[in-house]
C-alpha cells in the first residue's frame, strides 16, 4: 500500500482497516462541523479518521454555524450523536460494490465465496487476510485446480508460507522424483493392478528396511510416479499435514518417501541394506 | 462442509448507542452520567435515530440476496415443482377384475387419507394401466430352513387388511407334521383276515426293534384293509418297559432301521427346562444295544412325550416305500398285495390342506432347498380371470416359483408362469432405509383355490393385490375457454403444485426402477378438448407453470412445441393432477378411505398403504433456486469440495442442511484418520462394515459422510441419499472413468468436551489435531480424543467445558 495518501482511495482504507478490525469502535468517525465541507474522506492520523456523508450540507446554514460554535467550545451536539450513528452504515453502504471482492470490507463474507468454490475452512480457517488473499487468486487459479502446483499456489496464498513438506507429482519432476528420492519410498499395501501399471519393464524391487520401513524401490526407482500420484517427503515422527489434499482429486494416490528427520536429504543413519 | 449462513451485517442499537456514548464521554467526561434521564429529548432522539439506523441496515443483509433474486427473475429462473409422493396401496376387492382406466380417467377409484388436526386429506390415484385384483388372503407364511418347517407369520394385531399381508415374524417349529400318518389301503374279499396277516407283521417289526414306527391295522371296510403308519418318538421309550413318563435316569429307545433303509426319524433332545441344560437340543448318544440310542439323566416323572422333539419335516418319499417293504417281508403273505398309498397331515390338515397337498404330491423337495425357503400360502377366495398380484419386501431379486392348489384336490402339473411388474424403494417396517417391494403377476385359472408361492429366504413381506400409486390427483376443471387472440394467453387454473411434465422429470431424477419410471412416464396428466380438434394431452405445446398453477396457451411447452390455436378456438379444461408435495409422505396405514362410484366394478371393500409413501417434495423455495442457478459452474468435479457440491445439488432440497463431506483416498488411506465409534467395539455392525470397506477402498473409491448436526439421520433418508449418491456417481462416471465406486456412511455429530477449547474454524470439524479432551455422541458414546488426526465419519459440531468430576 502507498504510503501517498492522495493515491489511496477513502472507501478502499475504510474497507482495509474495517475487514482488519482496526474500526469496531467508533473512534475513527470523524465528527468536526464543516460547511460545505467533502463527503467521505480519510484523514491518516492517528488514530484515523474517517468523515461520512456531509450531513451538514442538509441543514440550515444558521444551524451549521451553531453547531461550529458548540464544538469550538467544547460542547457535545446532538448533530455529532447523528453523525456518530450513521457513520458505519453509511460507509457500508458506500463500499457495497467491494463486498465481493478481495477488498471486502466484511471478508467473513467472503468465507462463501471461497466455499463455493471447493475451497474448505481447513485452507482458509475463516481468517480474513486469508479469504482476501484467496479471492483474488480464484479466478485464474479454478480452472486449473486439481494440479499439485496450483494446489500448492492456493495453498501459499492463504497461508502466507508454501507447505511446510514436500510434495511432488510426476508433472514436477517426472516419473521418478529425486526430491524427495524415490527409492525411498515406503512399502504400501496397493491392489496388485496398481503395481502392474506402475511397474517399469525388467525392474525388480529391491526389499530392505530401512528407518524401520520397508522400502522396495531399486535405485532409480522401479514403480513410477504417475500423472495422479504425489510423492509426499514425510520426515517421521512428525504428521504430514493433510489439508493441502483438500485441494487434490480424491483419487490422488500419495507415495509416502520417508525420510529422516534431519533434512530432505534422506541419508539414514540407521539404514540396512 | 455446509457453508454457514453469512454473518448478519445488521447494526445492533444497543452495541451503537454503547459505542456513541463511549465516544462522547471522551470528549466530555463525566456527560455519559448525566444523559441517562430518559426524559432528555435529546438522548430520546438519539436512541430513535439509532433505531432508525438498525431498521434501516437490514437492508444491508437483504441487498446481495435481493440483487441474485432480481437477476434470478431476469434469466426467467424459474422454481422447480413440487415432487409427488409415491407408494403402494393393498386393495380388498368384493369382486376379481381390473381397474380399468384408474390411470387415465377422473372420477374412478380414489384413495384418501383421514383429515387430521395436522394434515388435510391427501389423496393418490393409480399409476399403471388396469391393475388386477381378486378377493384373496395370505393363509400361511412358513419357512424351510435345515430340512425343517418353521411358522414364520408375525402377529398382526389391529392392522387394516391384516389378512392381505403377510409379514416375517419370528419362527417357531411347525407342528405342521406331528400328526402326520401314511395309510396303506388294500383291497382283499376277506379284509379281516388281511387285517390279522397285517398285525402279525406288526408283531414282527416291534420285534425287529423299530419302535419310532407306530403301526396299526383295522378293516375299514368289507373290501378294504388298512395299515397306518406314523412316527412315534415315544412309542420307542415303551419298548424298553417304560410307559408314560420317565422313571428317572437314562432312557433307551427301539431305534431300528426299516428294510433297505437307512432313515430314522430326525430327533434332538427337546429343551423341556427339566431336562439337563447340556442335553437339551443335542442329538441322541447310539444306546449299548445295537439299533437302540440313549439319553441320559432324564429325570423322574417327565413325560416321554418330552424327551424327544422331532424335526419339523415330512416323512420321505422313499421312506413311506421302506415301510411297505419292512411290513411286506415281516409277513410275506402281503407281498401279493399293492396297496394304495395316502399320506394325511391329521389334525394339520384342516388349517394347511395346501401343505398335504405338497406332500401328497411330492413337492416338499421344492420347499426344502438349501438355504431355506419362505413358503406363502394365498388363499384365493373367489378366483376370476385376471392375474394373482403380490409384491415382496425385503427381497434384492423377486424369485419366485408358484404352484397352483386344485380346488379339486392336487396340484397344478407346471409350476404357474410369473412375471414381473414393478418395483420400488419405500421405507423398510424395520426402520432399517429403504427396501425394495418388488411386485409380481401370477396367471391363475378359476380352477385354483389358492397358490403356494416359494420365495427367497430374505423376503420379509407378502402383500396380496399391490397397486402402485402416487399423490398426484385428478381435478376435474371442466371450465370452457375462448382463444382471442393468437398470442400468448395466461390461464389461471384451479390448483397450485401441479403434476407437470416438469415434475414428471423430476420424480424421474429419483432413484426409482426402470419400471416404475416407465409406468409414471406413460401415466397420462392432463386433457383440454379442443372442439373440432384432437384433444392437448399432457400439456403438450402448452406452456405450463406447476408451481404457480397456470398455463399459457398459444405459448410452447418445455420441449419448444406450440400447439397452435387460432381465435375463436373453444377449448374445455377437462382434468389435470395436484400434488400435495412432501405432505404426500405418509406413515404406514394412513391411507385408509377408497371413494368409488357405487356402480363400478371391480368394487374395492377397502385399501391401505402397508409401507409409508415416499419421495414426495415442496416445490423449489427462492433460497435455493438462488443456489441452484448461481452455483459455479465447474464442469466435472475435480476436488472433494467440487464432489461435495455436486453431491449436495443432487440429493436437493432434502438435504439443504446436511453435512455433505467428501474424503479422497490419500486422506483417509495413508493419513492418521478414525472412525466413529473410535472402539469398534462399542460400535455396530455398520461401523465395522464401515471400517473394513475402508480398509479395502482404493483410489476409484470415494468416502462420501453424509448426515445432520443435531442427531442422526433417519435410516430412510440415509438409504435415499445413498441411492441417489450412487447413481450420481455412476452418471459422472461415465465421463469421469476415474471413480468407480462410492461408500456413502452416516455422519455422526460429536461434541468435544475439554477444558482447552479450541478456536475451530468451522462446524462441523473433522481434523483434532492439537485437540484434547474427550468426544461424545447423542448415543452417550465417549473416547478420548484419539491420536490419528482426521475423523471421518464424525466432526465436532460443538465443544463444552467439563462439568464435574466425571466429565473431567
Amino acid at each position: 500500500m502507498s504510503t501517498e495518501l492522495r493515491l489511496r482511495l477513502p472507501a478502499g482504507e475504510w474497507a482495509r482497516r474495517h475487514a482488519s478490525g482496526e474500526l469496531d469502535d467508533l473512534m475513527w468517525v470523524d465528527v468536526q462541523v464543516m460547511a460545505d465541507g467533502p463527503a467521505y474522506e480519510h484523514d491518516d492520523a492517528d488514530p484515523p479518521r474517517f468523515r461520512g456523508e456531509a450531513l451538514e450540507s442538509w441543514l440550515p446554514r444558521p444551524l451549521v454555524e451553531a453547531i461550529e460554535d458548540a464544538q469550538a467550545q467544547g460542547t457535545v451536539t446532538l448533530f455529532e450523536a447523528m453523525a456518530l450513528l450513521l457513520a458505519r452504515p453509511a460507509w457500508l453502504v458506500q463500499t457495497r460494490a467491494d463486498w465481493w471482492r478481495s477488498t471486502s470490507p466484511i471478508p467473513q463474507l467472503l468465507a462463501h465465496l471461497v466455499e463455493a468454490y471447493g475451497v474448505g475452512a481447513e485452507i482458509h480457517r475463516r481468517e480474513s487476510e486469508a479469504l482476501m488473499r484467496l479471492v483474488a487468486l480464484l479466478p485464474p487459479w479454478h480452472p486449473h485446480r486439481g494440479t499439485l502446483q496450483r494446489a500448492e499456489q492456493l495453498w501459499t496464498h492463504a497461508h502466507g508460507t508454501p507447505p511446510a513438506d514436500t510434495w511432488t507429482g510426476r508433472h514436477e519432476q517426472g516419473a521418478f522424483p529425486r526430491d524427495p528420492p524415490v527409492q525411498r519410498e515406503v512399502f504400501t499395501c496397493r491392489s496388485l493392478s496398481w503395481w502392474q501399471v506402475r511397474h517399469t519393464d525388467g525392474a525388480q524391487p529391491l526389499w530392505r528396511i530401512e528407518g524401520g520401513f520397508v522400502r522396495f524401490q531399486p535405485q532409480g526407482g522401479g514403480w513410477e510416479v504417475r500423472r495422479g500420484d504425489v510423492a509426499l517427503a514425510w520426515h517421521p515422527p512428525r504428521a504430514p499435514d493433510p489439508t493441502l489434499l483438500r485441494l487434490l482429486p480424491p483419487w490422488t494416490t500419495l507415495r509416502v518417501v520417508a525420510l529422516d528427520a534431519e533434512g530432505p536429504d534422506g541419508h539414514l543413519e540407521d539404514s540396512a541394506p | 462442509m455446509r457453508i454457514r449462513p453469512p454473518d448478519s451485517l445488521k447494526l445492533d442499537q444497543d452495541e451503537l448507542l454503547d459505542a456513541l456514548r463511549e465516544r462522547l464521554a471522551e470528549r466530555m467526561p463525566g456527560w455519559s452520567d448525566r444523559e441517562r434521564s430518559p426524559t432528555d429529548p435529546s438522548w430520546m432522539l438519539v436512541e430513535e435515530a439509532a433505531w432508525l439506523v438498525e431498521r434501516l441496515s437490514q437492508q444491508l443483509d437483504d441487498y446481495p440476496l435481493a440483487v441474485l433474486q432480481q437477476f434470478v427473475h431476469m434469466l426467467g429462473g424459474r422454481l422447480l415443482p413440487a415432487r409427488p409422493a409415491m407408494g403402494f396401496l393393498v386393495v380388498q376387492p368384493r369382486e376379481a377384475g381390473l381397474l380399468k382406466g384408474a390411470h387415465a380417467r377422473p372420477g374412478l377409484w380414489r384413495f384418501l387419507s383421514s383429515q387430521t388436526e395436522e394434515r388435510d386429506i391427501i389423496e393418490f390415484a393409480v399409476v399403471e394401466p388396469d391393475p388386477p385384483v381378486q378377493p384373496a388372503r395370505v393363509d400361511a407364511l412358513l419357512r424351510t430352513a435345515g430340512g425343517e418347517l418353521w411358522t414364520a407369520l408375525a402377529e398382526q394385531g389391529d392392522e387394516p387388511l391384516a389378512a392381505l399381508q403377510g409379514r416375517l415374524g419370528d419362527p417357531e417349529r411347525s407342528t405342521a407334521f406331528d400328526d402326520e400318518r401314511i395309510e396303506f389301503r388294500l383291497n382283499a374279499s376277506n379284509p379281516e383276515s388281511v387285517r390279522q396277516q397285517l398285525e402279525q407283521a406288526i408283531e414282527v417289526v416291534i420285534g425287529q426293534g423299530i419302535g419310532w414306527l407306530r403301526l396299526q391295522a383295522e378293516v375299514e371296510d368289507d373290501r378294504t384293509a388298512c395299515l397306518t403308519a406314523a412316527i412315534d418318538v415315544s412309542h420307542a421309550f415303551a419298548q424298553d418297559g417304560t410307559s408314560g413318563v420317565a422313571d428317572g435316569g437314562s432312557l433307551s429307545a427301539a431305534w431300528g432301521q426299516l428294510e433297505g433303509s437307512s432313515w430314522t426319524p430326525p430327533v434332538r433332545v427337546s429343551t423341556h427346562r427339566a431336562l439337563p441344560a447340556a442335553l437339551r437340543g443335542q442329538r441322541p448318544l447310539p444306546g449299548k444295544s445295537p439299533d437302540t440310542i440313549a439319553i441320559g439323566d432324564v429325570p423322574a416323572g417327565l413325560s416321554l412325550d418330552d424327551v424327544l422333539e422331532v424335526a419339523a419335516t415330512p416323512v420321505p418319499a422313499e421312506v413311506v416305500h421302506a415301510i411297505w417293504r419292512t411290513v411286506s417281508q415281516a409277513e410275506t403273505s402281503l407281498l401279493a398285495f399293492t396297496p394304495r398309498v395316502r399320506r394325511v397331515l391329521g389334525k394339520a390338515e384342516s388349517e394347511l390342506g395346501w401343505l398335504g397337498e405338497v406332500v401328497r404330491g411330492g413337492a416338499w423337495p421344492q420347499l426344502d432347498r438349501p438355504g431355506g425357503r419362505l413358503v406363502v400360502h394365498v388363499a384365493l377366495d373367489a378366483p376370476g380371470a385376471v392375474p394373482l398380484r403380490v409384491a415382496l419386501t425385503g427381497a434384492k431379486e423377486p424369485v419366485v416359483d408358484a404352484l397352483g392348489v386344485l380346488a379339486s384336490g392336487g396340484l397344478t402339473a407346471e409350476p404357474l408362469p410369473v412375471r414381473r411388474v414393478w418395483s420400488l424403494p419405500l421405507p423398510a417396517p424395520s426402520g432399517e432405509g429403504l427396501e425394495s417391494v418388488h411386485t409380481v403377476e401370477i396367471d391363475v385359472g378359476s380352477a385354483l383355490s389358492g397358490v403356494v408361492l416359494v420365495l427367497r429366504p430374505d423376503v420379509r413381506g407378502v402383500f396380496v393385490n399391490p397397486i402402485l400409486t402416487i399423490n398426484a390427483p385428478f381435478v376435474r376443471d371442466g371450465r370452457r375457454l375462448k382463444v382471442s387472440r393468437a398470442v400468448p394467453e395466461t390461464v389461471r387454473l384451479l390448483e397450485q403444485d401441479l403434476v407437470t411434465p416438469a415434475s414428471r422429470a423430476r420424480l424421474a431424477e429419483e432413484p426409482l426402477s426402470a419400471s416404475a419410471r416407465a409406468l409414471l412416464a406413460a401415466m397420462p396428466l392432463s386433457r383440454l378438448d379442443v372442439v373440432g380438434a384432437t384433444p392437448i394431452l399432457d400439456f403438450e405445446g402448452v406452456e405450463v407453470d406447476g408451481s404457480e398453477g397456470t398455463m399459457r396457451l398459444n405459448a410452447p411447452d418445455q420441449e419448444g412445441a406450440v400447439r397452435r390455436l387460432d381465435p375463436g378456438a373453444r377449448v374445455r379444461v377437462a382434468w389435470y393432477r395436484r400434488t400435495d408435495g412432501a405432505a404426500g409422505e405418509l406413515e404406514p396405514g394412513a391411507l385408509g378411505h377408497v371413494e368409488q362410484p357405487p356402480r363400478l366394478r371391480p368394487s374395492l371393500l377397502a385399501a391401505t398403504n402397508p409401507l409409508a409413501t415416499w419421495f414426495g417434495g415442496d416445490r423449489e423455495t427462492d433460497e435455493a433456486c438462488r443456489e441452484r442457478i448461481f452455483g459455479p459452474a465447474t464442469g466435472l468435479p475435480v476436488m472433494p469440495g467440487d464432489w461435495e457440491r455436486v453431491l449436495r445439488q443432487a440429493l436437493r432440497g432434502r438435504a439443504r442442511e446436511w453435512v455433505v463431506r467428501v474424503w479422497g483416498h490419500a486422506e483417509r488411506a495413508l493419513i492418521d484418520s478414525a472412525t466413529w465409534p473410535l472402539d469398534l467395539a462399542m460400535g455396530d455392525m455398520h461401523s465395522r462394515a464401515l471400517a473394513n470397506r475402508i480398509s479395502h477402498a482404493g483410489p476409484e473409491t470415494l468416502l462420501v459422510v453424509i448426515g445432520i448436526t443435531d442427531g442422526t439421520l433417519d435410516p430412510e433418508e440415509l438409504s435415499w441419499a445413498t441411492l441417489v449418491i450412487e447413481r450420481t456417481v455412476e452418471r459422472l462416471r461415465q465421463r469421469l472413468p476415474v471413480i468407480r465406486e462410492v461408500v456413502v456412511t452416516r455422519f455422526w455429530p460429536l461434541t468435544l468436551v475439554t477444558e482447552h477449547p479450541p478456536d475451530l474454524p468451522g462446524s462441523p470439524w473433522f481434523d483434532l489435531d492439537g485437540c484434547v479432551g474427550e468426544l461424545r455422541d447423542a448415543a452417550g458414546r465417549r473416547a478420548p480424543v484419539p491420536r490419528g488426526r482426521l475423523l471421518l465419519n464424525a466432526g465436532v459440531v460443538a465443544v463444552a467445558q467439563p462439568l464435574g468430576e466425571g466429565d473431567a
